[in-house]
């Protein structure tokens, strides 16, 4: 089947505006030129010849290479460390342990105060470790392959302790306690709750209760992390070069880990290689790298492997929920309640338990339930700390909402399309707030008619029946999800009572230069979406300049404007979008007397466009956005009186709400019932997410976050022994899919603009992972019905799990 | 002893051990002088005998555009071409290439006028983060070269040696049918 990809296509938009609920996107306020059409992207010609500098491609003069020395045991004391071997080895400068760093500095900083019991951890392990790959020791050589010659020369001695690798063994009774004086692995929890619903359960027609698994996965972006600290000694300043998302962090906490001063820490992040949330994080070896530059006076430079990155870098998901869906016999749902153990892995990293609680508040998905309950536990356990990946606790909500709603419909024998419409938030309730949420806008159910359409299901349910009139060895599924995301974080008052010690505003500085040209400086930062060519469009339309014109610099904490939290949780096009479209519309503020007093006009007589300012009705009475750049920094003569030199403005955009983007996910899943294999042959996702920066952009993150949630699905799951030993730790053992097993996605697209964005964009970033597992699932289960197999109630599903749902039948 | 090897680090841990030793007799002072044509230069440098490929490109000769993502020959990302082909880097020793033919990413645009297959990357977004592109370009190069016409179906199972965690595959796919039809 062809794909079809419709984002932006005119008669979506005809169509949507057909039904009469959702308009087309226009801003009301900024003439769209370049907004919404699909430019390339400007860094591509650096990247796809080589010459775009990663991390691991800087050079800095005298830099030595770093490497770790982890802990091969999950739980143990220190007991000795020997290091005389190494440090003989040639081209090796130090060997370090905690000790050498200074026991002064203090534990790794957290974003997230969110009332749980501290669990320390530092840049290098002292006396203990709580997890195979904790760094311990440091070796700095002058190149990398003698640093790889002396790392395993370094012996550690270890007295091993009880493990705890289960996750529900973490919560139960007696279970060994990784912290002293904890009376048990439990180091936060949350309730929430709406109406009543133990009184919904009761009264209902229809209970069904289950217990679901989600696995442990990883970002694993294809660039590891990395950093190169170099420290100067006379002027006590430290440049870090770090893989990151969240460059203002990394400074703030790199200031309070080594006492230097705030403006004296210099964060810059070069080309980044992906990041999937999990370099949203501060980590231990930014840390450690810094110290050692300064203990060292050497700049050095660490760059993770991959082996490596699945035990250092943080993990995430992991997580056990019982759930319950109580409905009428008509399938109304009355009541949803789940409670969640979250393992957290050894420590509560950055974001604590964050994603845990936003699966939570998360219980009720897109649907109208009166009453609700989400209960939540955070358990450490001897494995790597978890944290953030894309999606950040909406997969694991939405695979139990969903799961439970075909559940449900299997339990009432309804179409589970037909159940979700029922349930599905009508527009005339919106803005709806859930558990904690208020969702700011949405047409559900336009969105559900037409991702059917799109995804062509009467013609699959149609081949499906053939299929299995005629015994076919190949069986075919179709499963549905409908989904829901968070974006635009968002309010930083709302996120102060959440309990996060950071800010969700951005602030965008723009200048007019000399020459007429226009920088944007945002406190973002480029992981690889490409959002800085949509930054550029709003920037483009809002201050009336061509495209061209415009640069945007992210990236160093020196040039750009402070931001509360950086790249993540899907907020680049809707907060720093919104961002510089209020700075922009603030800059031309500024320019419009400029231009009014040379072209001899009232300002209200100005039209801007593509760098020329015009008088209305006499276009070739004009300037341009150079003559003006030159009077207001080289010729300030012909500025008015009143006018300082200089067109610089700085804005901050701190939203009232979160954004709330949401679609429908089809999968087609074919299971060769020979081989057990399955593979999905058909994937559609229509959405919705606002006003579209760039739709060649938004549909990239669209199929890469379903191929990642497919893989979720499918293959992904980090694996533990009983003793805590990772089981896969690299792409030979934790399989990401290659291009075989990813299927075309056909994408459609509507627009509903957020009523809380200036601009009206929502964020898209998560939004192809939310519900892809869940589709996926629906649609294994849905193949397998003939063959009497239950429902699946975890992921991944493997091949192994439907051999023995077909064999035991 | 089974218990030892079951944990992890112990296999990182040996290897260590014997290029240390390997190493330690290897590189003081020895090293080897290959002379490799690399995009159309020639280029004699004198490396250690157990330098990989991709090193050598790397950090002998600054050609920093091929990247290392995995260290299991599993990603593709460090993918160029010895001989006119498709090789991963990481997989060869750059003594072994003493003689050879080496392109690499750099080696590819005339200029500032781009190779069809990164121009159809570009205009197929066929690229977000960019870290494996340099790899998957110079596979999708090798693909056409003993395929020219290419299904769809046969892209995706010629690519399989090269991962990508950003796009899911479909503009890659996209890109590489766009060139063979360009």
């Amino acid at each position: 089947m062809d794909t079809v990809s419709q984002a932006g296509r005119p008669e979506q938009h005809l169509h949507a505006m057909l039904t009469g609920v959702a308009g087309n996107a226009i801003d009301h306020e900024v003439a769209q030129r370049w907004v919404g059409k699909p430019l390339l992207r400007r860094e591509d010609p650096a990247l796809l010849t080589g010459w775009a500098k990663f991390l691991a491609d800087l050079h800095r003069p005298g830099t030595c290479h770093v490497g770790f020395v982890r802990s091969t045991e999950a739980h143990a004391d220190i007991v000795r460390i020997r290091t005389d071997e190494a440090r003989a080895m040639p081209g090796v400068v130090a060997v370090l342990t905690a000790d050498d760093l200074g026991l002064d500095v203090p534990p790794q900083p957290s974003t997230h105060a969110l009332g749980n019991r501290p669990t320390p951890y530092y840049a290098l392990a002292r006396d203990r470790v709580r997890h195979v790959g904790e760094a311990i020791v440091a070796v700095v050589a002058e190149t990398a392959a003698q640093l790889a010659d002396a790392m395993g020369l370094v012996e550690i001695d270890y007295r091993s302790r009880p493990t705890v690798v289960d996750t529900l063994h973490a919560a139960a009774d007696g279970s060994p306690t990784l912290f002293d004086g904890w009376p048990d692995n439990v180091a936060g929890s949350f309730e929430t709750a709406m109406g009543d619903v133990d009184a919904a359960i009761a009264g209902a027609d229809t209970v069904v209760r289950a217990r679901i698994r989600i696995q442990r996965q990883t970002g694993a972006s294809m660039e590891g992390r990395g950093a190169l600290a170099e420290w100067d000694r006379y002027r006590r300043e430290l440049v870090l070069w770090t893989s990151t998302q969240s460059p203002h962090i990394v400074r703030d906490f790199i200031a309070e880990v080594t006492g230097v001063p705030t403006p004296r820490v210099k964060v810059r992040v070069p080309q980044v290689g992906g990041g999937f949330g999990a370099k949203f994080h501060f980590y231990a070896e930014e840390s450690a790298v810094a110290l050692i530059a300064i203990r060292l006076n050497r700049p050095v430079m660490w760059n993770e492997g991959r082996s490596e990155s699945f035990i250092a870098t943080v993990h995430a998901r992991e997580a056990v929920v019982d759930a319950v869906i109580a409905a009428r016999k008509d399938g109304t749902v009355v009541g949803i309640a789940g409670d969640i153990i979250a393992d957290q892995g050894a420590y509560m990293h950055m974001v604590s338990f964050g994603p845990a609680w936003l699966t939570a508040v998360m219980m009720t998905n897109t649907y109208l339930v009166p009453n609700a309950r989400a209960t939540m536990r955070a358990v450490v356990t001897n494995k790597t700390p978890t944290g953030s990946y894309r999606g950040w606790g909406q997969p694991e909500a939405n695979f139990v909402v969903e799961r439970m709603m075909d559940l449900l419909a299997r339990e009432l024998a309804m179409d589970p399309v037909e159940l979700r419409r029922r349930n599905l938030i009508p527009p005339e309730r919106m803005p709806y707030t859930s558990l904690f949420h208020t969702f700011d806008s949405g047409y559900y159910e336009v969105a559900l008619d037409a991702g059917l359409k799109l995804a062509k299901v009467d013609e699959w349910r149609a081949e499906q029946a053939r299929r299995r009139a005629n015994n076919d060895v190949k069986q075919l599924g179709i499963g549905v999800s409908f989904w829901v995301e968070n974006t635009a974080l968002g309010p930083s008052r709302q996120m102060n009572l959440g309990g996060l010690n950071q800010g969700g505003y951005d602030i965008s500085k723009i200048r007019l230069e000399p020459n007429g040209e226009v920088t944007v400086y945002t406190g973002l930062c480029e992981m690889g979406q490409g959002f800085t060519n949509g930054l550029a469009s709003m920037c483009a339309d809002a201050l009336g300049v061509h495209v061209d014109q415009v640069v945007v610099v992210t990236g160093d904490t020196d040039a750009c404007p402070y931001t509360g939290h950086g790249t993540g949780a899907s907020r680049s096009a809707a907060v720093g979008g919104a961002a510089v479209r209020k700075a922009a519309i603030a800059l031309q503020a500024r320019i419009k007397p400029i231009a009014a007093h040379m072209l001899e006009c009232a300002e209200e007589d100005l039209r801007f466009e593509d760098g020329t300012i015009s008088v209305v009705g006499t276009p070739t009475r004009c300037v341009t956005t150079a003559d003006i750049g030159r009077a207001a920094y080289l010729r300030a003569i012909e500025l008015p009186a009143d006018i300082d030199p200089g067109l610089e403005v700085t804005e901050t955009f701190d939203p009232t709400d979160c954004a709330w983007p949401y679609g429908l996910n089809v999968a087609v899943v074919e299971i060769d019932t020979e081989t057990a294999l399955a593979k999905v042959i058909d994937y559609a996702v229509f959405h919705d997410c606002g006003t579209v920066l760039n739709p060649m952009i938004v549909e990239g993150q669209l199929h890469g976050g379903a191929a990642q949630g497919i893989a979720a699905a499918l293959m992904e799951e980090l694996l533990y022994d009983e003793d805590g030993q990772p089981m896969n730790g690299n792409f030979m053992g934790f399989l990401i899919p290659s291009a075989m097993e990813m299927p075309n996605f056909r994408l459609g697209h509507m627009t509903t603009e957020s009523p809380v964005i200036p601009g009206g964009m929502k964020g898209i970033g998560e939004a192809g992972i939310i519900g892809a597992p869940a589709a996926v699932v629906s649609a294994i289960d849905d193949a397998l019905r003939p063959f009497g197999a239950q429902p699946f109630l975890s992921t991944p599903v493997t091949p192994q799990q439907i051999f023995e749902a077909i064999t035991r039948g | 002893m089974m218990h030892g090897l079951r944990k992890w680090g112990m296999m990182t841990s040996v290897i260590s051990e014997i290029s240390a030793l390997v190493g330690h007799v290897l590189s003081g002072g020895y090293t080897v002088q290959i002379t490799v044509n690399v995009n159309g230069t020639a280029q004699t440098s004198d490396v250690e005998p157990r330098q990989l490929l991709v090193h050598y490109v790397r950090e002998t000769l600054g050609l920093t555009g091929t990247n290392v993502g995995c260290d299991t020959s599993s990603c593709g990302a460090c993918t160029l071409h010895v001989n006119g082909q498709s090789t991963k880097s990481c997989t060869m020793l750059a003594v072994q290439a003493d003689g050879q033919s080496v392109t690499t990413i750099e080696g590819i645009a005339k200029g500032d006028e781009l190779h069809p297959m990164q121009k159809a990357f570009m205009e197929n977004h066929g690229l977000q983060c960019g870290y494996c592109t340099p790899g998957m370009v110079m596979a999708a190069i090798g693909i056409l070269d003993e395929n020219p016409k290419p299904t769809e179906d046969e892209v995706r199972v010629a690519l399989e040696g090269n991962l990508c965690r950003c796009t899911g595959y479909h503009n890659i796919v996209k890109s590489i049918l766009a060139c063979a039809n360009g």
